[in-house]
């Protein structure tokens, strides 16, 4: 086999932060760039005796985003718990939408050299975002302000085939975003990121091989820096006979590098199970025409 | 019922970060086993067919509330009730480096 | 005034017969006093409660209306926050955490002037059935200071039948109001899963957690609930239920109402809790209730499905008690990794770490399905039958535990630990409102209970029948030689 009988496959995971008035489960106020700790409640803190109540907006700005892509909008979706520790997560779970979420299935249109192209979305998922987490020479620093903000998950499928393509699909859903007015889509400030994950695969054959994840990028050249040395990199191995070992890193946007954060044959184990303290979504054929009907028009995305 | 030997007790203490000494692990191991093999009688009981019990209140659903933002507790407070905090800041020591 | 209500004793305020700052007074020397054998209080809010006294005492003297609850002292379990005051939930890791906010239920008392006179010592997290897994002091029975005051409420159970207040709150998940108020000879009342805010309790099992009232009697019981019964919109799982008046509908005689006795599943109850039981069948039966037979064999399994759900719950709960945002930060703890490990380890008393531990594997990938989700199928059978019982009768009676009190520090084996919460637990699994009210002693002196369970929002109708059984049952109540007099010990 020669490099070209070689395909990179591509999976995109957007996170992308809603701009509400106030967090996803707490009334605290959800506004980028202020002083350190001052929008925070005992909500969003993980203070004992704290409960959440959803955001009726952040369920109408993901509903309007699945809407616009044409997926299906669930009539019925709950939020789970997905246990981890880190310093920037106050309850040291986050509440998220493991096997029901508000929007799945929907296709995003993109435009590549001047042909359209469908792409297709595997799901959105509303969850909370983590607080910050920001380095001193002999300390870590925590601020909570970003705890808590609502956050839409969007999930492509792995059907991605090369970093120019991962560049219009991310440029496509951020003008649908832009459209829609849901979120400040501003990759600067991290209200947009992108995790991706890089297999390659012989051309013709349906199997997935082992991929490489890399969390929160954030800028397009970064994206396609990244996609198009790490395909090269697999297909390079494999042309060697070697193996590529499933492994997580982070982008480091200071140091301009991929960290890499593990190396894991089994996945972690989250220990997902329904939010107690929530109760179901359950929507409306109402709710959801009422908000098909009042979309705005889209430069490539069809209406429904 | 599955086995509850010394890595099964330490895989659990990993996962929910409590530290458990030598002995500790030897008692949570005859604990441990001992419960579930109480529990395991969940096991006669014949659920096909049966729904898991999501929300006790049947009819208690869709609560949200309006996008209206509100006070923040005192940042004086929250700072001066943690153990750490360095200026605006909770503190704490840099995380270990990935393996 | 030790042997008034909390109705009369408020009465008593609204006449002008007694200051707000007289009855603190008053209940503050008590404390002080008989507390030091008892052990209830973790912390007496000394200074706070006369000086809220004094005001309510000048909001008196202005004409202003005052508050359903006013001038009664009321103590609070430690679980429950209070703005700006400590909270331990009984647990070393909280010995220095202060709540930023008051619990929803707090604030309710409060405008209706109620004066929150201490915090009320618990089993660690509130797991456990007699205050015995406290990790910071002992309560003991006030009838006995030898027994198990039960728990995990203990500290409220002793406070009460000590007098110290007539009203105190507790929590209860598995039967932590219910079975201290059997223990210790007083009323003890959970409501409906939802129909009081949880907003502010520090959550254990949380879709089994609800705040419980303890008092001298249901009148009282029924009081509190026309205060803290209604909506929170910071609780999710909160009744859109409205405040209800409760104690209007109070009236004289459940004659013709079906109390429902699940006979099959009380077969192994003995001794005395079982003569005493059928006592209080017989007095039913009397006060015109029929007694109708129902099925309720499935809850053999409830003690099951509540250790697999609660401490799936309870851990994940925990999980936020890292010693980061609050609490004690393991000094020995050098890296991010150790502050983890190592407060925890030196924070949660073997209790606390063995259900967080058993909750983690419950949860664990390969062992959901088998655990969590098969408890939870069986938690919606165990519904189904208190469903399908209610089809049959207006409300259940049972006794609310097999054992009277017991001597702390009696070794037990695993299957009676379980066994203590048998006839409490299927109640939280449900989600019903019950009620534990004394109804005997044993030769030795030790308080028993009747427990009456009704259908999830039948609150009123419970209260308003357990109102009427205190009325007409032969067992007066009573209070413990220790605190039968004024303040020496």
């Amino acid at each position: 086999m020669t490099y070209a009988d070689w395909e990179p496959v591509i999976g995109l995971e957007i996170h992308v932060e809603l701009n509400t008035k106030s967090k996803l489960f707490s009334t605290a106020l959800n506004h980028f760039g202020d002083a350190p700790n001052t929008n925070i409640t005992e909500v969003c803190t993980g203070y004992p005796g704290a409960l959440p109540v959803l955001n009726k907006e952040a369920v109408r700005k993901a509903v309007q985003f699945g809407c616009a892509i044409q997926a299906e909008v669930a009539k019925f979706s709950k939020f789970d718990r997905k246990s981890y520790f880190s310093p920037n997560s106050p309850c040291n779970f986050q509440i998220t939408q493991h096997d029901q979420p508000i929007v799945k299935g929907g296709t995003i249109i993109a435009e590549i050299e001047g042909k359209e192209q469908s792409f297709a979305v595997n799901r959105v998922q509303l969850e909370e975002d983590a607080g910050t987490l920001i380095h001193f020479p002999t300390y870590d620093g925590i601020d909570y302000n970003r705890a808590g903000i609502p956050l839409i998950k969007i999930v492509s499928e792995p059907c991605i085939h090369s970093a120019q393509e991962a560049v219009a699909y991310v440029m496509a859903v951020k003008s649908i975003l832009q459209c829609l007015d849901v979120s400040d889509c501003s990759m600067e400030e991290g209200s947009l990121l992108i995790d991706i994950n890089i297999s390659v695969r012989p051309k013709g054959v349906k199997e997935l091989r082992n991929k490489i994840g890399i969390k929160k990028l954030n800028s397009f050249s970064f994206m396609e820096l990244v996609i198009k040395s790490e395909v090269n990199r697999q297909i390079h191995a494999y042309l060697d006979n070697e193996k590529v070992v499933q492994s997580i890193y982070r982008w480091d946007a200071d140091k301009k590098e991929m960290v890499l954060m593990g190396r894991k044959a089994t996945a972690d184990d989250y220990l997902y199970f329904p939010d107690p303290d929530l109760v179901p979504v359950i929507l409306t054929q109402a709710y959801i025409d009422e908000i098909k009907q009042s979309l705005p028009e889209f430069p490539l995305q069809r209406k429904g | 019922m599955a086995e509850i030997d010394r890595e099964t007790v330490k895989h659990l203490s990993q996962l929910c970060r409590i530290n458990c000494t030598e002995k500790e692990i030897e008692k949570l191991q005859v604990d441990l086993k001992e419960i579930l093999s109480y529990i395991d009688q969940i096991n006669e009981v014949d659920t096909d067919n049966v729904p898991p019990c999501l929300h006790v209140s049947e009819d208690v659903f869709n609560v949200m509330r309006d996008d209206v933002s509100g006070p923040s507790i005192s940042r004086d407070f929250f700072l001066t009730n943690a153990p750490a905090h360095i200026g605006s800041m909770i503190s704490v020591p840099p995380a270990n480096k990935a393996h | 005034m030790y042997k008034l209500s909390a109705i009369e004793l408020r009465d008593q305020f609204f006449r002008g017969d007694v200051k707000a700052v007289d009855i603190i007074d008053y209940y503050l020397k008590r404390i002080n006093a008989l507390d030091k054998d008892v052990g209830a209080f973790l912390n007496l809010f000394h200074d706070q409660a006369l000086k809220q006294a004094e005001a309510l005492d000048k909001k008196k003297a202005s004409g202003a209306r005052l508050g359903k609850l006013a001038g009664i002292p009321i103590a609070l379990k430690d679980n429950i926050l209070v703005k700006d005051e400590i909270a331990t939930c009984g647990s070393k890791f909280l010995t220095n955490f202060r709540s930023p906010y008051n619990a929803s239920i707090v604030e309710m008392v409060l405008e209706e002037d109620g004066i929150i006179i201490g915090k009320t010592n618990m089993d660690e997290f509130a797991m456990g059935s007699s205050t015995e897994n406290s990790a910071l002091q002992k309560t003991r029975n006030p009838w006995n200071l030898k027994w198990v005051p039960g728990g995990s409420s203990g500290g409220s159970g002793a406070a009460v039948a000590a007098r110290f207040a007539p009203i105190a709150l507790g929590s209860d998940t598995g039967g932590s109001v219910r079975l201290p108020a059997a223990f210790c000879g007083v009323v003890g009342y959970k409501p409906t899963y939802g129909r009081v805010s949880r907003y502010g309790l520090v959550a254990y099992g949380s879709s089994m957690d609800q705040i419980g009232i303890l008092a001298t009697n249901t009148a009282d019981v029924a009081l509190m609930m026309e205060v803290i019964g209604r909506h929170c919109p910071k609780d999710s799982t909160s009744l859109h239920e409205e405040c209800q008046d409760f104690l209007t509908h109070f009236k004289d005689s459940i004659k013709g109402m079906k109390l429902g006795v699940p006979w099959k599943f009380l077969e192994d109850l003995t001794d005395e809790p079982k003569s005493n039981f059928l006592n209080s069948i017989e007095i039913l039966k009397m006060l015109g209730a029929e007694i109708v037979e129902i099925d309720l064999g499935i809850l053999k399994y409830s003690v099951a499905v509540y250790n697999i759900l609660a401490s799936a719950e309870a851990s994940s709960n925990l999980a936020r008690f890292d010693g980061i945002r609050y609490g004690q930060r393991s000094e020995r703890a050098k890296t991010l990794d150790e502050i983890y490990d190592f407060s925890k380890e030196e924070g949660f008393g073997p209790e606390v770490k063995r259900r967080i531990m058993l909750g983690t594997y419950v949860l664990s990938a390969g062992n959901r399905d088998a655990y969590y989700k098969k408890g939870q199928k069986v938690r919606t059978l165990i519904s189904r039958a208190y469903k399908e019982a209610f089809s049959k009768c207006d409300l259940i009676a049972m006794p609310v535990s097999p054992f009277a009190a017991f001597e702390i520090g009696a070794v037990k084996g695993r299957l009676q630990i379980y066994m203590e919460d048998i006839y409490t637990i299927g109640v939280n699994l449900a989600g019903l409102p019950a009620v534990s009210i004394p109804n005997g002693l044993t030769k030795d002196g030790k308080p028993l209970g009747l427990q009456l369970i009704g259908p999830q929002k039948h609150d009123r109708n419970l209260l308003v029948a357990a109102n009427v059984i205190e009325k007409g049952h032969t067992f007066k109540r009573a209070i413990p030689t220790l605190a039968d007099k004024q303040f020496s010990p």
